[in-house]
C-alpha cells in the first residue's frame, strides 16, 4: 500500500502543468539529440544545466532525466533510417534495424523500437520504484567508513565497465579525484590548487570539465575523423505496426531485454550501453537461428532497444539511494541536485518524497510521451537527418560557451574550457578515457570528507574498513571486480563483446 | 636501446607522471596532518604519490608490451576549434553577444573541410540572432547585446 501512496504523492506532483511542459520539452530535447549523430545526452544535458538553475529543482531533474531517457528512444531511429547509430546505445541496433529497413520493413523496425522501449521503460519504473527504498533503508546504517568504501567499489566497477585498459582507468580516476580537490579545504579553509585565482576557490567548476572532456571534445575529434556520407534511406518505411509474426517473434526478447536492462542498469558503471550491446549478445545465444541475426532479426532490435531503455530508467536507482553517480550521466545529474541545493542520497527519499517519487511518476508519463512523439512523428525526425554536421556543430560549440559563460558571467571558466578541451584531445590521443576522470572529480571531495571522519573516528587505524562488516563486505566485492578483469579469459570476452 | 613499444601508454604514463608532480611540487605548502587528523594536503599527497606510481608503471609497461600507436594529428580543427573558444572568452566583455556569436562561428566553421563561405555567413547571422532571442529576450541572460558593460 505504501508504493500506492508513494505513485499517488508523485504522480500529483508531475502532474502539475509546469512539470508536464519540462517533461515534454526534456523529452523532445532527447528525441532530437537521439536522432541526431555527433551530439549526445552527456553534451546537451551539459548544455542545459545552466537554464535549470531557474527552475525548480522537479522541474529541473524531470526535464534533464528526460533528455537521457528521450535519447535511447531517438538514438534507434537514426540507426534503423541511416545505419549510423545516433547514440552509442544504438549501435548494435544498426546490425539488424538497417536490415529490416533495407527489406522494407522499416516501419515494423521503428514500432518495435518504440514499442519494446515503452514497455521497457514502465518496467524500469516500477524496479526503481520497488527497489530504491529497499536500498535507501538498507544505506540508513551506512557511517562515512562504509559510504568511502562504496565510493571505492563504485569507481572501481565503473572502470571495470569501462574500455580500455585497467590500470589506466583506475589511473583516470585518481586525476579525476585531484582535479575534484581543488577550491577552498570546507575544514580548514586553506586554498589549494587554485593559482590565486578567485574564480578557483571555489573549486574547478564542473561544466568545464564537463563541457571541456565531452561536449567539446567530441566535436574536436569529430572534424579529425569524419568524411560523412550520409545515406538517408529513400525507400518506403512501410507501415508503423508489426504484423502477428513479428509481434510473436518480438515479445520474448523485449521481455529478456527489459530484464536484463534493468539488472545492468542498477549496478555501478553498468548503463545503456553494457545493457544493448549484453542483450544483443544474449538474443543471438538463445535464437534457434543464430545465422539470421545481422539480416534483418527483428528480436535484434526489440532486445537492445528494451535494454537500453529499462537501463537508462533503473541507472537512476544508485543516485538516488546511495548518492553514487554510476556513469557520466548521472554525475551530471549529481551535478544538478547539488546545484539545487539538494544532496543526492537516501535522505531525498525521505525529506523530499514529492522530488524522488515525481520524478519517478515522470519517467512513466515521459515514456508515454516518447511514444506520441516518436512514432507519429517519425517523418519530421527523418528530415532533421539531412542537416549536415558542418552546419550543427558550430551550433553546438557556440550553446556550450554560452551555457558555460551565463553560469557565473566569468571568462575564467571559458578559459578553462578551453584548457580542458585540449587536456581531453590529448587523453583521446593516448588512449586514456575521460568518463572515470569525471566520476572521480564530483566523487573528490566526498571521498576525502569520508576519509577523514572515518580516520578521526578510529584514531587513525586504517584498518576500520576491513574491521566493519558491510565495508568489507563492499571492498572485497571491488576487489573481485578488479580480479575477474585481471583474468585472462574475462578479459578476451569483455574485449569481443566490445568489438562486436 | 630502448625502443618504445606502445607510444599511447607512454604519453598517458608522462601524462600521469607530470600531473602527479605537478600535484606534489604544488601542494608542498598545504599542511599533511596525521592519520588520525588529515590536513589539507594528505589527500592531494597521498594522490600525487599514486599518479607517479602510475606514471612510471605505465611508463614501463609501454616499453615492454606492443601497444598502439598515437593517431596523426590534424591542426586545423584541433587549433581552431581552441582558438575559437579563445576568442569567445577574449571579447565577450567588450563585444556584446551579437559580435561574437558571428565571430566564433566563423571561426568554428573554417574548422572543417567541408564548409562553405556562403553557408557559413548565413549560419553566423542566424545563429546570432538566434542566440540573442534565446538567451537575452527568452531566458534574461545578463548580457549586452553590442558592446560591453
Amino acid at each position: 500500500m505504501d508504493i500506492l501512496h508513494n505513485l499517488v504523492t508523485g504522480f500529483s506532483a508531475a502532474l502539475s502543468l509546469q512539470n508536464l511542459m519540462f517533461c515534454f520539452i526534456g523529452c523532445m530535447l532527447g528525441t532530437l539529440i537521439g536522432v541526431l549523430p555527433g551530439i549526445g545526452p552527456v553534451a546537451t544535458i551539459a548544455m542545459l544545466l545552466p537554464v535549470t538553475y531557474g527552475l525548480s529543482p522537479l522541474a529541473a531533474l524531470i526535464m534533464l532525466a528526460g533528455i537521457y531517457y528521450g535519447a535511447q528512444y531517438g538514438g534507434s531511429t537514426t540507426a534503423i533510417l541511416v545505419n549510423m547509430p545516433g547514440e552509442t546505445s544504438s549501435v548494435v541496433t544498426c546490425l539488424d534495424g538497417y536490415q529490416m529497413a533495407r527489406e522494407g520493413r522499416a516501419g515494423a523496425a521503428l514500432a518495435v523500437a518504440a514499442l519494446g522501449s515503452f514497455f521497457a521503460g514502465c518496467v524500469g519504473t516500477l524496479v526503481v520504484a520497488g527497489f530504491a527504498p529497499i536500498l535507501a533503508a538498507f544505506s540508513e546504517k551506512f557511517t562515512s567508513v562504509e559510504y568511502f568504501s562504496l565510493m571505492v567499489l563504485g569507481l572501481l566497477s565503473a572502470v571495470v565497465m569501462a574500455q580500455g585498459s585497467l590500470i589506466k582507468a583506475i589511473a583516470m580516476i585518481f586525476v579525476g579525484l585531484l582535479f575534484g580537490l581543488s577550491g577552498t579545504d570546507v575544514n580548514t579553509g586553506t586554498a589549494r590548487y587554485t593559482f590565486g585565482v578567485s574564480e578557483l576557490f571555489d573549486g574547478i567548476g564542473f561544466l568545464p570539465v564537463v563541457m571541456g572532456l565531452f561536449g567539446l571534445n567530441e566535436v574536436m575529434t569529430n572534424l579529425e575523423e569524419r568524411h560523412e556520407q550520409r545515406q538517408v534511406i529513400t525507400a518506403k518505411i512501410g507501415k508503423l505496426w508489426l504484423t502477428m509474426q513479428d509481434f510473436r517473434e518480438a515479445w520474448p526478447a523485449v521481455l529478456r531485454g527489459t530484464g536484463l536492462g534493468s539488472l545492468l542498469g542498477i549496478l555501478p558503471g553498468g548503463g545503456v550501453v553494457l545493457a544493448s550491446f549484453a542483450s544483443y549478445t544474449l538474443e543471438k545465444k538463445v535464437a534457434k537461428n543464430p545465422l539470421r541475426f545481422g539480416r534483418g532479426a527483428i528480436e535484434g532490435v526489440a532486445g537492445p532497444e528494451s535494454a537500453n531503455n529499462a537501463a537508462a530508467q533503473t541507472s537512476f536507482i544508485p543516485l538516488l539511494t546511495l548518492g553514487l553517480p554510476s556513469n557520466v550521466v548521472m554525475a551530471l545529474m549529481m551535478g544538478a541536485m547539488i546545484i539545487q541545493g539538494i544532496a543526492p542520497g537516501a535522505a531525498v527519499m525521505d525529506k523530499r518524497p514529492d522530488l524522488f517519487w515525481g520524478m519517478v511518476a515522470s519517467m512513466w508519463i515521459g515514456n508515454l510521451m516518447l511514444l506520441v512523439i516518436n512514432l507519429p512523428l517519425i517523418g519530421m525526425w527523418v528530415k532533421l537527418l539531412a542537416l549536415p554536421y558542418r552546419l550543427l556543430y558550430p551550433c553546438i560549440v557556440l550553446f556550450c560557451l554560452i551555457g558555460i559563460y551565463t553560469v557565473n558571467n566569468s571568462t575564467t571558466d571559458i578559459v578553462l574550457t578551453m584548457l580542458f578541451v585540449a587536456f581531453g584531445y590529448l587523453l583521446t590521443k593516448f588512449g586514456c578515457e575521460s568518463a572515470p576522470l569525471v566520476l572521480g572529480f564530483i566523487l573528490g571531495p566526498l571521498m576525502e570528507e569520508n576519509l577523514r571522519r572515518s580516520m578521526l573516528f578510529s584514531r587513525g587505524d586504517p584498518m576500520i574498513f576491513l574491521y566493519r562488516p558491510i565495508s568489507l563486505a563492499l571492498l572485497l566485492m571491488a576487489i573481485g571486480l578488479v580480479l575477474l578483469v585481471a583474468l585472462p579469459q574475462f578479459r578476451k570476452t569483455r574485449e569481443t563483446a566490445f568489438q562486436e | 636501446m630502448v625502443s618504445i613499444k606502445s607510444p599511447q601508454d607512454l604519453g598517458a604514463a608522462i601524462t600521469f607522471f607530470v600531473i602527479g608532480v605537478g600535484g606534489l611540487w604544488f601542494g608542498q605548502e598545504y599542511d599533511v596532518g596525521t592519520m588520525s587528523a588529515m590536513g589539507p594536503g594528505y589527500m592531494p599527497m597521498l594522490l600525487s604519490y599514486s599518479l607517479i606510481v602510475f606514471g612510471i608503471g605505465t611508463g614501463f609497461s609501454s616499453l615492454r608490451y606492443e601497444g598502439p600507436a598515437i593517431a596523426t594529428v590534424r591542426w586545423r580543427p584541433v587549433i581552431l576549434i581552441l582558438l575559437s573558444i579563445l576568442l569567445f572568452a577574449l571579447i565577450i566583455r567588450t563585444a556584446g553577444l551579437l559580435v561574437t556569436v558571428s565571430a566564433v562561428t566563423v571561426i568554428a566553421a573554417v574548422a572543417s573541410t567541408e564548409s562553405k563561405w556562403l553557408e557559413t555567413i548565413a549560419l553566423a547571422v542566424f545563429l546570432s540572432v538566434f542566440c540573442v532571442l534565446v538567451f537575452i529576450y527568452g531566458l534574461g541572460q545578463a548580457i549586452p547585446i553590442i558592446g560591453g558593460d
